[in-house]
């Protein structure tokens, strides 16, 4: 018996299945494999291949219903539905239903079963299951009416939802004429009137969207479906419905309207405009886009964005892409390069968003492409001119530049500044002006001159930009004062910064540290002194060697013409006499001259440390004999361990030159004094030699005092040569010698060594 | 050739002064030669002869560089007596600077002759002393 069953059942559509318990054994008959899509020897025949494609939550409802039917010893049927995994995918119903056969006292040993498809059953149940839904969806919300017009008759019948719709009360008996005219004057009634005549006389009906005037005035846009019944070829009856779609009406007309305006402002947009897939296709673009990028809407409708971006600019986009599909961002706008079909490149400012159906779903992206081409182009120069401008700023190095706003709160505080002023950008910019890098007492000393000049008060910062004010660009020397307080001398050049309309909006200082053109200033002005000087002295040389060397000269010649002249010997002695004396000066003249030379060529004078007490008291040894005769008191005030750094021959020939003149000029009529001191004064050393002797009327002989043959006292020892040598020797050391004096009183010598 | 009466040298030049004297003397250019060795001697005695006028010198030889009274020392003196002398003089400046500066300033002076720059010759004393 039972193997016929089971023969039955193998060859069924049915699945079989029979469960050793205690073994865990199941044979699964072939059908009950097919079922699921397998060949028999693809399932074991075990619980596990059944247990491992049944849905995980219906395999704990088969668990379920076995335990009740195990506990109840099979009062409870194993009854239940099941889903399956088949192998192609799908979803399989089953009705699963099985008995344990065999008992072991009250444990199960055995149990039978089987399997029937079911899943048409349910696809069935599901449709209904959505159609009934749909039913009561549309019954509670379309407002449906129902009409007829009996042709004999001539009577119109309306449902009550039809009246409701016409707003007429319910006991409003309508007739044919009436009904037509409820429809809105124009397009709407014309187009009723038509359908319903041709369809009584043609047959057939008609199903118009119309608009109506109801009772109470209000515009409504109705459905209209209207059916004809034709009996001996007449029309006997005309039926139909009437429905409310005021609301979807205008919703759709909203749309349409809506999408108008879309479509216009994708077509005639003044930027690019696209319709993108997901996957980055061209789905619709405007001819701003194709004009943009060189190709026809075609050629762009058979490409996606990506084919065309560049490359450096690709990953940025999918990022961008990516975040908006995941809906991290809903629009996003940058800029790009896309490839033109010439191959050059185009900027251009992309802004997409992401447009999703109802139920959120991505649809697609809309794109606006603005070409910024030139833009870029612009800016690139810009950058490129500001890098150079930067560059160059920064190559600055000793320039400051410094800008402030109106109120000289300091904006801007280049790299040049930092290096010369010693501050920090940071420090200063918003907190300084630039006070702090100035000298008090030259703004305060210019703002006086510009008070002057403008005839009103002028002070603080307005001293640095009042010129700048009135559009004048100023360029003045001014000193910096750096952090730590040292200063060095600028070129400060101070314009005004302007805006595009013309208003002042702050200034800008540019300053050059000029401490080496200072210094070479000062150098070139000793070295010109130093020239000058130079020059005078060859100056007064030449005249000094071709006046002396004339004077002899002069003699020489008249004496050799005289001699030629003399008659008798005695008058020839007389100038033999006179050409051995000249012939005597001349050498003199000379040998004084070539010691001039040589002061003044000998340019590294040999300089040694000097005791200068002990030379004073040397030379005055020479001077002894002199000394004692006169008479002369001497007051030696040299500090005994002054050393001074001098030529050893020079000081003593200056002493000598010094001292001898102040015994020689002694006044008759009194005891000579001498008095000799060293002191210092303004760092330097100065020696004098001071005397109460005759005197020299400077206002005469001021002048000529240091001049070669100068004498002035018309003494017969005067040779007019002393001081002229002193003073070259104290000159060819860098010092100066300086004379005060009084007739009668005293000369004063001081020597500034 | 009409010989003038008085001239006058002042020089501290001693060889100078004795050459000239000498060539004046032997050509007989003028009667009397004075002769003095700085500017200041020369004033003590020719100040006291302005109103005597026959003899205050003819011609006067005056040099530069001298000691105690220059020649510009004195040529500013004898500025002040000029107008009180009731007798032509002449004033030379004679030297052996050629610095134009002691050229250029000796013309200034209206009193100043002419400038001659040493040594002076025959011919040159000839035509100065006539």
């Amino acid at each position: 018996m039972e193997n016929i069953y089971k023969i039955i059942l193998e060859d069924t559509l049915a699945g079989y299945w029979d469960w050793n318990i205690p073994a865990n054994t199941e044979y699964l008959s072939p059908s009950f494999k097919a079922m699921f899509g397998y060949e028999d020897h693809e399932l074991e025949n075990k619980p596990e291949s059944w247990q491992k494609i049944i849905f995980p939550q219906d395999l704990e409802l088969v668990f379920q219903k076995y335990d009740e039917h195990v506990s109840s010893k099979g009062a409870v049927p194993f009854k239940c539905e099941a889903r399956y995994k088949h192998k192609n995918g799908d979803t399989v119903w089953v009705l699963c239903t099985g008995r344990v056969v065999e008992w072991d006292n009250d444990e199960p040993i055995r149990m039978i079963g089987c399997h029937i498809d079911i899943s048409k059953q349910k696809a069935a149940e599901e449709d209904l299951r959505e159609t009934q839904q749909l039913l009561n969806q549309t019954g509670e919300t379309a407002r449906v009416g129902g009409w007829e017009f009996d042709m004999e008759k001539q009577i119109l019948t309306w449902t009550k939802v039809t009246k409701d719709i016409h707003e007429v009360g319910e006991d409003f008996v309508p007739d044919l004429e009436q009904g037509i005219n409820f429809y809105k004057e124009g397009e709407s009634r014309d187009a009723i009137a038509y359908h319903f005549q041709k369809s009584v006389t043609e047959g057939g009906g008609y199903d118009l969207e119309l608009q109506i005037v109801t009772a109470k005035g209000k515009e409504v846009w109705v459905r209209a479906i209207g059916h004809t019944e034709f009996r001996d070829g007449k029309c006997v009856r005309t039926y139909g419905t009437f429905q409310d779609i005021d609301e979807q009406k205008k919703i759709q007309l909203r749309l349409e309207l809506s999408e108008k305006h879309f479509r216009d402002a994708f077509n005639y947009s003044a930027i690019g405009m696209a319709l993108v897939g997901l996957d980055g296709r061209w789905m619709q673009v405007n001819k701003q886009v194709c004009d943009l990028l060189g190709y026809s809407e075609e050629e762009m409708l058979s490409k996606t964005f990506q084919d065309i971006t560049h490359p450096d600019d690709l990953e940025l986009d999918l990022n961008n892409v990516q975040a908006l599909l995941e809906g991290k961002i809903d629009s996003y706008q940058m800029e790009k390069r896309y490839f033109h079909k010439y191959g050059h490149l185009v900027w251009v400012l992309l802004g997409v968003s992401l447009i999703r159906d109802n139920a959120g779903k991505p649809m697609h992206f809309i794109s606006q492409l603005e070409d910024i081409t030139q833009r870029k182009l612009a800016e690139e120069q810009l950058n490129k001119v500001n890098e150079e401008l930067t560059t160059l700023y920064s190559a600055m190095k000793h320039v400051s530049v410094i800008a402030t706003d109106l109120n000289g709160v300091i904006t801007h505080f280049s790299k040049g500044s930092e290096m010369l002023l010693g501050y920090n950008a940071d420090e200063m910019i918003k907190k300084k002006t630039p006070s702090v890098i100035h000298v008090e007492e030259e703004v305060v000393k210019r703002g006086e001159e510009l008070s002057g000049i403008y005839d009103k008060q002028i002070s603080g910062f307005d001293v640095f930009v009042e010129n700048a004010k009135r559009g004048e660009q100023e360029s003045r020397e001014w000193t910096y004062v750096r952090k730590d307080g040292s200063t060095f001398p600028v070129q400060l050049v101070v314009s005004s910064i302007e805006n595009t309309a013309g208003d002042i909006i702050g200034f800008l200082g540019i300053a050059t540290d000029i401490s080496e053109r200072k210094k070479a200033e000062h150098k070139l002005k000793d070295t010109l002194e130093i020239v000058n000087e130079q020059n005078t002295r060859l100056f007064n040389f030449a005249h000094i060697v071709s006046h002396n060397l004339r004077s002899h000269a002069g003699n020489l010649e008249m004496m050799l013409q005289l001699m030629n002249d003399a008659k008798t010997e005695e008058e020839k002695n007389v100038c033999y006499n006179h050409l051995q004396s000249i012939s005597s000066h001349l050498s003199d003249t000379i040998l004084h001259l070539n010691e001039v030379v040589t002061i003044q060529t000998n340019i590294n004078q040999q300089r040694e440390d000097i005791h200068l007490h002990k030379y004073v008291t040397d030379t005055l040894g020479v001077l002894a004999a002199d000394i004692e005769r006169t008479g002369a008191k001497i007051e030696n005030t040299v500090p005994n361990g002054a050393i001074i750094n001098y030529n050893k021959a020079y000081i003593e020939s200056i002493l000598l030159n010094l001292l001898s003149n102040a015994l020689k000029y002694r006044a008759s009529d009194r005891e000579p004094v001498v008095k000799i001191s060293l002191e210092e004064v303004g760092g330097r050393s100065v020696f004098s030699v001071s005397d109460n002797g005759k005197g020299i009327d400077l206002e005469k002989h001021g002048k000529k005092l240091f001049g070669m043959y100068k004498t002035f006292h018309g003494n017969e020892d005067a040779r007019g040569i002393g001081l002229f040598i002193t003073k070259n020797q104290i000159e060819a050391m860098g010092g100066k010698i300086e004379v005060d004096s009084e007739l009668n009183k005293g000369t004063t010598f001081t020597i500034t060594l | 050739m009409r010989m003038i009466d008085i001239a006058c040298i002042i020089d501290d030049d001693s060889i100078y002064v004795f050459g000239l004297k000498k060539i004046i003397e032997m050509n007989n250019l003028c009667k009397n030669i004075l002769v003095f060795k700085n500017g200041e001697e020369a004033l003590k005695y020719l100040a006291p002869l302005v109103t005597t006028s026959e003899e205050f010198p003819d011609v006067i030889l005056l040099d530069i560089n001298m000691p105690v009274l220059d020649g510009w020392g004195f040529l500013d003196e004898f500025t002040k007596l000029k107008p009180k002398i009731n007798k032509k003089v002449t004033l030379y400046m004679v030297s052996s600077s050629v610095n134009q500066e002691d050229i250029d300033k000796a013309n200034k002076y209206e009193q100043v002759s002419d400038y001659i720059i040493k040594p002076i010759n025959i011919d040159e004393l000839k035509r100065i002393m006539a």
